[in-house]
């Protein structure tokens, strides 16, 4: 069964990299950068959302929109982030995907996280 | 009270008579200042506050007080032992022991026989002072050195993030091969640009090292800057390409030449141009721009991206300040690079300033550098047209080259490079190996990595030169760039030294300043 993935990521060549190797799995991407996420977010339902946080992990604008609209969707959540103690995670119910990453421990996140 | 106005003031505790307002008194005479306490528990309290002496009379010094003094001792900082200065009562021999006594021994404490004279007390009391400022300095050095290393750890933490991005594209790309196990253009386009950013940064922060150390010295020769602004465009192009951000050079018809580093002077450009655009959004626009203007060289950078904040304008060259903001930005940007600008700047007695009319309305970067005289240009300008000339003349013939380099992926990427340029490559792992191949091979030209296991490249070097003498060129290949690094090179028997990652064109260079051997090139390629 295909996914469907909203890719939040500013550095376009990661951006890239990651949509074609989620492609290259019967995954359909949308990409954007963290300007477009909440519009995506408001139209479209996506079975896990893949998310590189802005400025302070607890103050990232696409967390809070999901906190404050859409909270069941925090447990589909991936922060791609540098490495966090689960104390840091700005919720429990989010999955957290170490940056660097490679293929096989992307996809193991975002199957975790459907 | 400032803190500096306390490490002057002396707690005067004498409960008897007139002698607190007396001590005051002399000491305001002697441009000291002097506070009366009542007793050693308000001293006790005020010292909490700082001061820079303690002046106590001994009858102030029941039991009970002296507990209270040893507890307010016990609790100083580690950096500080403030001086006690006590006026005895008069000592009766084999009299029982004083309760300061056991102080005496762990505290800083002058004692002063009674009756008193008043030079001793105004000597003990400057001396006291004197000693007790010596502590303050020493409290703010060790803040000061406090602060710098928390810096050092936000820097550490933030270089680190600022890793991740490339790293992480390198790595996705690097896994998507092919079934025939090969990676396609674009991937290899993606490795290579993320692997030269992540060398710019890499250099960007030893440079920024060796300016601090003040290690950095200019081949000063005269630059035209708009070869330098055509140079800085042509190579930032394909990124601002990738971010669909449009650069242009407003060309100059005149040109702009000043006396510096070519090398520094591109990388100047060549920082603030990529700042520019890396924080310039999807269809924004940078402009670079050159013009001559009251004798000096202007290179005005302007973009419509995100700007910067009023208040942190002031801030936007300090290394450290720009780390402080840049954890979770997902572009990076730790500063390395316009720190590094302002100090190559000032080492060509340039300066470099930002404007921005705040967040959301793009910035400028005004570049001046003191514009160079008429005869100068001309002279250097042939010089340069002449030396182009025949650099492009000398074509590399082949060579038979030896790698020594024990990492097996640094090692069959120069081997190919080098294969593909049409020499011929032999390689070993080790220096034990490496000088095996050199003695039996005897290669034209030899690369050694420096930093090999056992017996390392300034071994090999040693080793090589003693039994082929000068029959083969040994370039020393290194991680590390610094003169001294070069020097000990040169000296255990290196012609040359590149420093690591070698790019195919530094290795050209260095074949180009070694003609070929009498003997002819071998044909086995």
């Amino acid at each position: 069964m295909s996914s469907s993935i909203l890719v939040v990521e500013d550095y376009p060549d990661l951006r890239d990299a990651i949509a074609e190797v989620l492609s290259r799995n019967d995954c359909v991407c949308d990409c954007v950068d963290s300007e477009g996420a909440i519009a995506k977010l408001r139209t479209t339902q996506y079975t896990a959302i893949l998310l590189a946080p802005r400025l302070s992990i607890k103050g990232d604008p696409v967390l809070t929109y999901l906190a404050q609209n859409q909270p069941g969707e925090l447990a589909h959540v991936v922060l791609m982030s540098d490495p966090l103690s689960s104390d840091d995670l700005p919720d429990a119910r989010c999955h957290l995907l170490t940056k660097p990453f490679g293929r096989d421990e992307l996809l193991a996140q975002i199957a975790a996280a459907q | 009270m400032t803190n500096d106005n306390r490490s002057e003031l002396l707690l005067i505790v004498a409960p008897i008579g007139r002698d607190a307002e007396l001590m005051c008194g002399q000491l305001t005479a002697h441009g000291m200042r002097g506070v009366a306490c009542r007793d050693v528990r308000e001293m006790a309290e005020r010292l909490r506050d700082g001061a820079g002496a303690i002046i106590l009379t001994e009858e102030a010094l029941d039991p009970e007080s002296v507990q209270v003094l040893n507890r307010t001792l016990a609790m100083q900082p580690a950096w500080s032992e403030i001086p006690i200065v006590i006026l005895t009562g008069t000592a009766v021999i084999g009299a029982k022991p004083r309760p300061l006594d056991p102080m005496m021994r762990r505290t800083n404490i002058t004692l002063i026989d009674r009756p008193v004279r008043i030079q001793n007390l105004i000597s003990a009391a400057q001396s006291a002072l004197r000693a007790r400022q010596r502590q303050y300095d020493i409290r703010d050095l060790m803040g000061e050195l406090e602060e710098r290393v928390h810096e050092r750890d936000r820097f550490l933490a933030v270089l680190g993030h600022e890793l991740r991005n490339p790293l992480g594209a390198i790595l996705l790309a690097a896994q998507m091969r092919d079934e025939d196990g090969k990676l396609n253009g674009d991937h290899a386009d993606l490795i290579e640009r993320q692997s030269r950013h992540l060398t710019r940064l890499v250099n960007d922060l030893l440079d920024l090292s060796r300016v601090a150390a003040g290690k950095i010295v200019l081949k000063q020769e005269l630059v035209d800057l708009r070869d330098v602004a055509e140079e800085a465009m042509r190579v930032l192009q394909p990124s601002a390409e990738q971010q669909r951000v449009g650069i242009r050079l407003e060309r100059c018809e005149q040109p702009v030449v000043v006396k510096g580093d070519p090398v520094r002077l591109d990388q100047i450009v060549t920082n603030v141009l990529s700042n520019a655009i890396k924080y310039t959004p999807a269809e924004g626009h940078v402009a670079l721009a050159l013009a001559n203007e009251d004798g000096e060289a202007v290179i005005r950078v302007t973009d419509d991206g995100v700007g910067i904040a009023k208040d942190r304008i002031g801030a936007i060259f300090e290394l450290f300040a720009q780390a402080e903001n840049a954890i979770g930005r997902a572009q990076g940007g730790m500063g390395i690079g316009l720190a590094l600008v302002r100090n190559l700047m000032q080492l060509h007695e340039g300066r470099v300033e930002a404007h921005s009319e705040g967040v959301g309305k793009g910035s400028k970067f005004t570049l001046r550098l003191p514009l160079a005289t008429d005869a100068e240009m001309t002279a250097q300008r042939q010089k340069q047209q002449t030396d182009k000339r025949a650099a492009a003349d000398a074509k590399i013939p082949p060579r038979k080259i030896a790698i020594i380099e024990d990492n097996q992926d640094v090692r069959d990427l120069l081997r190919l490079k080098l294969a593909r340029h049409g020499h011929e490559v032999v390689t070993a792992g080790d220096g034990e190996e490496g000088l095996h191949v050199l003695i039996s091979q005897k290669p034209d030209l030899a690369l050694v990595d420096l930093g090999l296991p056992g017996m390392d490249g300034f071994e090999v070097a040693r080793a090589a030169r003693e039994q082929l003498g000068s029959d083969v060129v040994l370039v020393a290949v290194s991680g590390f760039g610094q003169p001294e690094d070069k020097r000990r090179a040169i000296e255990s028997g290196f012609d040359e030294h590149i420093t690591k990652p070698a790019d195919v064109n530094d290795i050209e260079n260095v074949l180009r300043r070694f003609p070929p051997r009498n003997s002819a090139p071998s044909t086995n390629v």
